[in-house]
């Protein structure tokens, strides 16, 4: 019975995956629905598209983005690479305001990027920093770590501003 | 030239340049995979511990005992050796050590003797200088010393008068 949802769920393909989120609350009773689950957990991380919402790791203002354009690339932004996103959440003092669209670098990306030494890099989630057209961080500190990939990118500010590069 | 290999966090694998999967977590630690399969087992949080092919497992289980034995051979230890110091040449250190105790007891009565003797001889050298110098005082005598006459002028202490 639990081949045959499976096989379902795999017929259904991307559409399915993407519909559904894993944070689903209440509790997984029968066999189907564990199936389920644990297949939604190993889902692949996927590229910063319209609608990704991401976490602002500055102090520009913002707390939470959703991203409205990749500016590079036809499938969606990756680590390093610059997006517009209009402000979904923010601090009530802060530089930006919610609703105001914006420009962000990418600094962490769940989905795994190529290095040029042949191994791969990913980070835990999806987060920016802000930016205006310049290409100047909006804020004046940059929390968590932020890849050395940003450096070929020419974003040597928030290189400087970041706590930690990895 | 040499490779730089670093290993994985979950299989204890040797991993080559060009291999190998980066993961930073949130908390700025970076975790090195050898492949997706380490990864994997990591993300749905497999101990290593408990899976055979692992190199905890191994270390654990006391599977590499012939490698342990070897690492833990240990170099034979200094024996100690004398060597001449500032107050003393090698030469005198031997033969002191060599020298029988009867010896070196029959050397230490002799040092105290002689220090005893020496701590008596000032003793009496100091007690005929005190009666010498009793004797000059006594035959020179104490002798009425009259006031010399005060110098004239008025007082500069100064009395108890009226202001």
């Amino acid at each position: 019975m639990a081949a045959i949802f499976a096989s379902r769920c795999s017929r259904v393909g991307r559409s399915l995956f993407g519909g559904l989120s894993n944070s689903s609350p209440g509790l997984f009773t029968t066999l189907h629905e564990m199936t389920c689950k644990n297949m939604f957990s190993q889902q692949q991380r996927t590229f910063i598209q319209m609608r990704t919402v991401l976490k602002v790791v500055d102090n520009s203002g913002a707390k939470k983005v959703m991203c409205i354009q990749a500016l590079k690339g036809k499938k969606g932004a990756r680590l390093g690479d610059t997006i517009i996103a209009s402000v979904k959440e923010a601090h009530p003092n802060g530089k930006v305001k919610k609703g105001k669209v914006v420009y962000g670098v990418v600094v962490r990306a769940a989905m795994q990027k190529g290095r040029c030494d042949g191994s791969e890099v990913k980070f835990d989630d999806n987060a920016v920093v802000l930016v205006d057209k310049q290409g100047q961080p909006i804020g004046t500190r940059v929390f968590g770590p932020v890849p050395h990939e940003l450096r070929q990118k020419k974003h040597v500010k928030i290189l400087t501003l970041a706590g930690h590069i990895a | 030239m040499v490779l730089k290999t670093e290993l994985c966090r979950f299989s204890g694998a040797k991993i080559y340049p060009g291999k190998g999967i980066r993961f930073v977590r949130g908390d700025s630690q970076v975790f090195l995979f050898a492949n997706s399969k380490c990864k994997r087992y990591f993300h749905n949080r497999l101990k290593p511990s408990k899976l055979t092919w692992t190199a905890m497992y191994r270390k654990q289980h006391k599977k590499d005992i012939a490698q342990e034995a070897v690492k833990k051979r240990r170099r034979a230890a200094k024996k100690p050796y004398s060597r001449s110091i500032v107050g003393a040449t090698l030469e005198v250190i031997q033969k002191k050590r060599a020298e029988k105790p009867e010896v070196r007891d029959a050397n230490r009565e002799a040092a105290l003797r002689e220090i005893k003797e020496r701590n008596k001889k000032t003793k009496d050298e100091k007690k005929a200088k005190k009666a010498e110098f009793a004797k000059s005082q006594k035959s020179q005598g104490k002798g009425n010393v009259s006031k010399g006459a005060m110098p004239k002028g008025p007082k500069l202490g100064g009395g108890g008068g009226k202001r």
